[in-house]
C-alpha cells in the first residue's frame, strides 16, 4: 500500500490535469449544446492558443508577469478566429448531416495544423511560468506548485461563471431559449445567427485559453491538437455532451482515472480511460449528466 | 385606407412540393382578417412566408409599402409583425415570466406591452408566472405564446389556429381576449379551421383551398350565405 501523501499527490496531479482539460472541454461542450455541431477542430483552436501565447510572449519580451496578457490575448485572438470560422464556414453545416460536419471539421484540423507549421515550424517551444506563481506549497507532504493550485481553482471558477451566465442572466435565458427553439426565437426578433457566432466565439475563447494556460507545464508541439481533442472527447462523452456540470464531472473522472490508472497499470494508463469511455458509451450513451438526444 | 400588409401572387414550396399557388391578400390597419380553410390548404404556410420562416418562391410581400419578401424572420419581427405559431412552442424549460422577458429582450421594440400588461390581459398567467412553461395546460400555453409575441409590441399579429386543440370553454375565453386585443386597435391576421370562431372575430375573410384564395369578402357575407359556406368549407 503506497503512502497517503503519495496518494494525495497523485490525486492532486489528477485534479490539475482535470482542470487544465476542463477549460478546453467545456468550450467544446458549450458549442455542441447550443449549436448542435461537434467541432472536431476544437483541439486545433487549443493548439492555436498555445502558439499564440508563445508568440505574444516573444513580442512582449522578458517580463515576470507577461504570461498573463499573453494568455488572455491568445484566447481573445482564438475567439476572433473562431467567430470568423463560424461566420464564413460553420453556418453552412447546421442543416447538414453529422457526417458532413465531421468531415468539414476534420479538414479544418488539417488546415490549421499546416498553418501552425508554416508560421511556427516544427520545433518544440516553451513558455515559462509567471514569477508570481513560480513557487510551491507543501500540502500533506507533497510539494504543490502554485501554478497548479491556480489551475485547480480556475476550473471551478469558470464552471460557476458559465453557470451564472447561462442560468442567472438575461443573456443566458436567450441562449437557453435558442437551444429549445431556435426558429421561434428568431421569429420573436432575435438575430440567432449572431447569437450562434457569439457562442462559438465563447467556446473558441475557452479552447484558446486552455491551450495558453497549459504552455508553462507542457511543451508546445505540432500534434498537441490531436492529443487534446481525444482527451476532451473522452471527457464530454463520459460527462454528457452539452452538459456543463457533466463536463466538469467528466474532467474530474478523467484526471483521477488517468492518475491512479498509472499506478495500477503503468504502461497502459490511457487504456483505463478508454475502457471507461467504452463502458459509458454502452451503458449510458448520453453521458453521466447528459440528456438523452431526442431528435 | 392604406394597406398595412399586402401580399401579391405568393407562391411557396417546401422542396419540390408546392403549397401556395398565387395567394393575394391585404390587411388595412386596425382590421381583423381571417384565413379560413381546412387542414393543409396553406394557411400556416402563408403566415410562415410572411414571417420569413419559409422563403417564398415568388410573389410580393409589402409591409407599409416596403418589400419584405426574403427577409430573415428577426427583421420581419423587428419591423412590427408578431407571429403566434399554431403548435404554441413555448420555451418549455423557461418559466412563464422568463418566456415573456426573453421575448421582450430579443424583440427590442419598446411599447406598451410589459409582463404586467400581459398578466392583465391574461389573468390566469399571473399566479403561475414562476412555473415552467412546459408544465402549463394547453390553454395557458396558448395565452403565453400570444403574450410572448405581444412583448415585441407588434403592429400586426399573425395568429395561427389559436383555438386548435383547446376545450370549448377555453376557446370562449380566448375569443374574448383576442377581441380585447382587436378593440385596442391591434391589426390581426387569423388562421382558423372553425367557421364559428373566425366569423365572430374577423371583419373580412379569405377562404383558402389547395393553396389558392377561393373566396374573399366580409364575414357578414359568408355568415349570410349558407350555401356558399357549405360549398367552401363542408368537410
Amino acid at each position: 500500500m503506497p503512502e497517503p501523501s503519495f496518494l494525495f499527490g497523485q490525486f492532486l496531479s489528477g485534479l490539475t490535469a482535470s482542470m487544465f482539460l476542463f477549460v478546453t472541454a467545456v468550450g467544446l461542450s458549450l458549442i455542441f449544446g447550443v449549436l448542435r455541431v461537434l467541432n472536431f477542430a476544437h483541439g486545433s483552436l487549443y493548439m492555436l492558443g498555445a502558439y499564440l501565447a508563445w508568440q505574444i510572449m516573444a513580442w512582449l519580451g522578458p517580463g515576470p508577469e507577461h504570461f498573463w496578457p499573453a494568455a488572455l490575448g491568445a484566447a481573445v485572438v482564438v475567439a476572433i478566429v473562431g467567430a470568423a470560422i463560424e461566420r464564413v464556414m460553420f453556418r453552412h453545416l447546421y442543416d447538414r448531416e453529422e457526417l458532413y460536419q465531421l468531415l468539414f471539421t476534420y479538414a479544418l484540423v488539417l488546415v490549421i495544423a499546416d498553418i501552425v507549421k508554416i508560421l511556427w515550424g516544427t520545433q518544440q517551444l516553451s513558455v515559462s511560468r509567471p514569477v508570481s506563481l513560480s513557487g510551491g506549497t507543501t500540502i500533506f507532504g507533497t510539494l504543490v506548485p502554485h501554478y497548479n493550485i491556480f489551475i485547480i481553482m480556475l476550473g471551478p471558477a469558470i464552471a460557476f461563471g458559465l453557470w451564472l451566465l447561462l442560468h442567472r442572466s438575461r443573456a443566458g435565458r436567450v441562449i437557453r431559449a435558442a437551444v429549445l427553439d431556435r426558429e421561434m426565437l428568431g421569429a420573436l426578433g432575435a438575430n440567432v445567427g449572431w447569437l450562434y457566432t457569439g457562442m462559438f466565439a465563447v467556446g473558441a475563447f475557452l479552447a484558446g485559453l486552455g491551450g495558453a494556460l497549459v504552455t508553462p507545464v507542457k511543451t508546445i508541439v505540432p500534434g498537441m491538437d490531436v492529443e487534446v481533442i481525444v482527451e476532451v472527447f473522452i471527457i464530454v462523452v463520459i460527462g454528457g455532451l452539452g452538459s456543463l456540470w457533466g463536463t466538469f464531472l467528466g474532467a474530474i473522472i478523467f484526471g483521477q482515472v488517468l492518475s491512479f490508472g498509472i499506478l495500477l497499470m503503468p504502461r497502459f494508463s490511457i487504456f483505463s480511460v478508454f475502457a471507461l469511455m467504452a463502458i459509458i458509451l454502452i451503458v449510458r450513451p448520453w453521458g453521466l449528466l447528459g440528456k438523452r438526444l431526442t431528435r | 385606407m392604406a394597406n398595412l400588409l399586402e401580399v401579391r401572387d405568393l407562391h411557396t414550396a417546401y422542396g419540390l412540393s408546392k403549397v401556395l399557388f398565387g395567394i393575394s391578400l391585404e390587411i388595412a390597419a386596425g382590421e381583423c382578417v381571417c384565413l379560413l380553410g381546412r387542414n393543409g390548404v396553406g394557411k400556416s404556410t402563408t403566415m410562415r412566408s410572411i414571417m420569413g420562416l419559409t422563403r417564398p418562391t415568388s410573389g410580393v410581400i409589402r409591409w407599409k409599402g416596403a418589400s419584405i419578401a426574403g427577409w430573415a424572420p428577426h427583421r420581419v419581427a423587428r419591423a412590427g409583425i408578431g407571429f403566434v405559431p399554431e403548435d404554441r412552442r413555448v420555451f418549455a424549460d423557461l418559466t412563464v415570466w422568463e418566456n415573456l422577458d426573453v421575448a421582450r429582450l430579443v424583440a427590442g421594440r419598446r411599447g406598451d406591452w410589459t409582463p404586467e400588461a400581459v398578466f392583465e390581459l391574461f389573468p390566469p398567467l399571473q399566479p403561475i408566472a414562476g412555473r415552467r412553461a412546459g408544465f402549463l395546460s394547453g390553454g395557458e400555453q396558448q395565452m403565453l405564446t400570444i403574450g410572448r409575441t405581444l412583448m415585441g409590441n407588434p403592429e400586426l399579429l399573425l395568429l395561427d389556429e389559436p383555438s386548435e386543440g383547446l376545450a370549448p370553454l377555453v376557446v370562449e375565453h380566448l375569443l374574448q381576449q383576442v377581441t380585447a386585443l382587436k378593440q385596442r386597435g391591434l391589426t390581426i391576421l387569423l388562421a382558423e379551421q372553425g367557421v364559428d370562431f373566425s366569423l365572430r372575430l374577423a371583419d373580412r375573410v379569405y377562404v383558402l383551398e389547395k393553396g389558392t384564395v377561393r373566396f374573399s369578402g366580409t364575414s357578414a357575407e359568408l355568415r349570410r350565405d349558407e350555401a356558399l359556406r357549405n360549398r367552401l368549407l363542408a368537410l
